[in-house]
């Protein structure tokens, strides 16, 4: 469901200022271990909430381009990390160059195990209502003791208790495998 | 207030219609037409007729009845395909500023979106006839793979014809979007759109309100015009034979006999033989009859080509998706080409399975720019809730009254999100005549994507940006879009200056391009001039 024009504003007060220093990665809202069924979860949870043709009547000229502008650079990112290779290549060049992906200090891309929830790169205590991420750490601690199923169920919790999260739905894309 | 219309501007026919809160409801022309001939024609003895009207003049008027225009809205006129185009047009064409081709008519010159615009013009008035209210906003459906001049010149033809543009829309995307559009669907689709003019296959995903394009490709000179010139020719080597005369001395003949081509492709799309004679010809003011006998065999045999072309770019876009062929859930048929027995032979064999059969192959483009216009209007979706609450109580808006498409649920579903790609790559001239990329071919729309170059001499101050379309990596080889020139620059050894150029493609698949001076950080932005595309002093 379309997110509410405070909502976007409020996404792009956020991204805008460091809008060229952001890993393809963060711009798809996930960390770098993502699988390439949950990037495209994550393009789509993106898209759903803040594609602008949701806002071509709700946001006013300048906004809408603001929009436009940075859903155009979460795009570029889709488009680069799409496949498998797209994916691995980038990945390949940002650790040649020693370009941190996260915060500065990370020169190597966190070894996240396989299975782990994507999108460590934000901070889930922003990507969703704090009922929403009681149920989401919940899941995290059955992901570490290696209980998928009562993983996925809490995910499922949190994405009923917060449906507009781009985050859990891409979580759930990842611990599900597609 | 007004409302916004979704229009399909055919190289041979246009449909307009509209969502409503029940469905989507097809505006018909004065005869209770649902399909309007892209046909403007002007008579000796003044006016003008438009759609059904214009049509039925082409071949008393040959020269002042203008058809096929979509054929060359926004292309430069030197192209060489646009030259092989015009050789079987009856009507003159001449070569106006800026490379772009203008019509001529008597003392008139028009450029080609002023015939698009007549022809726009036409479909508002049936619209605001039927519903009985103004119609300000549409949503014009343009082939995917359509360039940006081609886009610019619709748009422009849109505005002439006093229509707030709202969204041009791919062809393929829009036939997805009516095939999906609130089914709750999980599916791999092909939409094998073989139109009058052109020819597009697009691959998309569709889940739930997400329709993503996953590649496109096509042939901007490939359709239903092309089977019908086959036959057409067929007829005029039978008038040599029979009548001992060359036809193709006499536009007007000509034009009877495409006509009667057409018919005959009908009829030989559902029986195996076409056998009668064609009255009401004349030669140089004699009358004249030609009796004929097509099979469809022999049809098929004059069109094989054009259909294996067709199957050739499908199986491109499959391995550009890199997806098999039995991935594909559904194939959608688009254009009334694809009514042949050929191309659905052809189609079932390569995907095996028939293609989707509740299709419309001639509604359902409009039917998805009406939906499209409907979301992004907010009228049909107010607030992002299915609300039916600002219904038009009218009883025109009824689609079972005209026998328009309803909703499967009972409220219009969730606004749907349309991810479409570039058709094309984009790319910039580079040192030694070659060309660089800056935005691939099928890369996900709106997308903007910057790259740094340097300067390729010592001390140079200004540097040309030429920008292309294609994907060759020699410059020269891909279809020339305009120059961009940057000047001022600080001179420094080679090398040392970088340039940042940036393209930019929106939600209409229209290109911006901005080069910028990375060092002294002074943002130079200039607009790139398109060849072809139309400008407001144009003819």
């Amino acid at each position: 469901m379309a997110w509410s024009t405070a909502e976007v504003l409020r996404w792009l007060d956020q991204v805008e200022p460091r809008a060229d220093g952001r890993s393809h990665f963060e711009w798809l809202e996930l960390g770098p271990t993502a699988s390439s069924a949950a990037i495209q979860g994550a393009f789509h949870a993106i898209a759903r909430t803040r594609h602008p043709d949701l806002f071509r009547t709700a946001l006013t000229g300048g906004d809408y381009d603001r929009l436009v502008r940075m859903y155009a650079r979460v795009a570029a990112a889709y488009a680069e990390l799409r496949t498998p290779e797209g994916a691995a290549n980038y990945l390949r060049q940002r650790r040649d160059s020693g370009v941190p992906f996260t915060a500065p200090g990370a020169a190597e891309p966190p070894p996240a195990p396989p299975s782990a929830p994507a999108a460590a790169a934000i901070d889930p205590a922003r990507a969703m209502n704090p009922r929403a991420l009681g149920l989401y750490r919940r899941a995290e601690r059955a992901l570490a003791a290696g209980d998928r199923t009562t993983a996925v169920l809490n995910i499922k919790l949190a994405i009923a208790a917060d449906p507009t999260s781009a985050l859990l739905r891409a979580a759930l894309a990842e611990v599900t495998g597609g | 207030m007004a409302l916004a219309v979704g229009i399909d501007l055919g190289t041979t026919n246009s449909v307009v219609a509209v969502a409503t809160p029940t469905g989507v409801e097809f505006a018909l022309g004065a005869a209770g037409e649902r399909i309007h001939p892209s046909v403007v024609s002007f008579p000796p003895d003044g006016g003008i007729a438009i759609g059904v009207d214009a049509k039925n003049l082409r071949a008393d008027y040959p020269t002042t009845t203008i058809y096929s225009a979509k054929r060359l809205i926004g292309q430069n006129v030197r192209s060489p395909l646009v030259q092989l185009a015009l050789t079987g047009l009856p009507f003159t064409v001449e070569e106006g500023a800026n490379q772009q081709p203008i019509v001529v008519v008597g003392e008139r010159r028009l450029t080609v979106p002023e015939v698009s615009a007549h022809v726009l013009g036409h479909l508002k008035q049936c619209a605001q006839r039927q519903l009985g209210q103004a119609v300000s906003d549409a949503v014009i459906t343009v082939p995917a793979n359509f360039t940006d001049a081609q886009r610019q010149a619709t748009k422009e033809a849109g505005r002439l014809a006093g229509l707030n543009v709202l969204r041009l829309l791919n062809e393929p995307t829009a036939a997805a979007l009516a095939y999906g559009f609130g089914q709750h669907k999980d599916e791999t689709v092909c939409v094998f759109d073989f139109g009058g003019g052109t020819f597009d296959v697009s691959l998309l995903a569709v889940k739930d309100e997400v329709f993503e394009v996953l590649a496109t490709d096509g042939d901007f000179f490939l359709g239903g015009d092309d089977v019908d010139r086959a036959i057409a020719e067929f007829l005029a080597a039978e008038v040599n034979r029979q009548l001992r005369l060359d036809p193709r001395r006499d536009p007007g003949l000509m034009a009877r006999l495409t006509m009667a081509a057409e018919q005959i492709k009908i009829h030989l799309s559902e029986v195996a033989v076409a056998e009668g004679t064609i009255d009401g010809l004349t030669y140089e003011g004699r009358a004249l009859a030609l009796p004929f006998r097509l099979t469809r065999v022999q049809l098929e045999d004059l069109i094989r080509g054009y259909v294996d072309r067709t199957i050739e770019l499908t199986r491109n876009v499959l391995t550009t998706a890199n997806l098999p062929p039995q991935a594909i859930t559904e194939v959608v048929c688009v254009g009334g080409s694809t009514r042949i027995p050929l191309v659905r032979r052809r189609l079932a064999e390569l995907f095996g399975r028939e293609p989707a059969l509740r299709i419309n192959p001639d509604e359902v483009v409009a039917q998805g720019a009406a939906i499209q216009a409907g979301s992004l209007s907010g009228h049909l979706f107010r607030g992002g809730g299915m609300s039916t609450r600002d219904a038009v109580p009218t009883a025109a808006l009824s689609p079972l009254a005209h026998g328009g498409v309803p909703w499967a649920a009972a409220a219009p579903p969730a606004r749907p999100i349309l991810l479409d790609v570039t058709p094309a790559s984009l790319r910039i001239s580079t040192a030694g005549g070659f060309s660089e990329a800056i935005l691939d071919k099928n890369l996900p729309t709106p997308i903007e994507r910057t790259r740094v170059f340097t300067t390729a001499h010592d001390h140079q101050t200004r540097v040309v940006i030429e920008c292309g379309r294609g994907e060759a990596r020699r410059f020269a080889d891909n279809e020339p879009l305009g120059t961009l020139i940057l000047e001022d620059l600080p001179p420094r050894r080679r090398g040392e200056v970088r340039i940042e150029v940036t393209f930019r493609v929106d939600t209409d698949g229209i290109l911006m391009v901005r080069a910028r001076d990375a060092d002294t950080g002074i943002a130079r932005e200039a607009a790139l001039t398109i060849l072809g595309a139309p400008t407001r002093e144009a003819a």
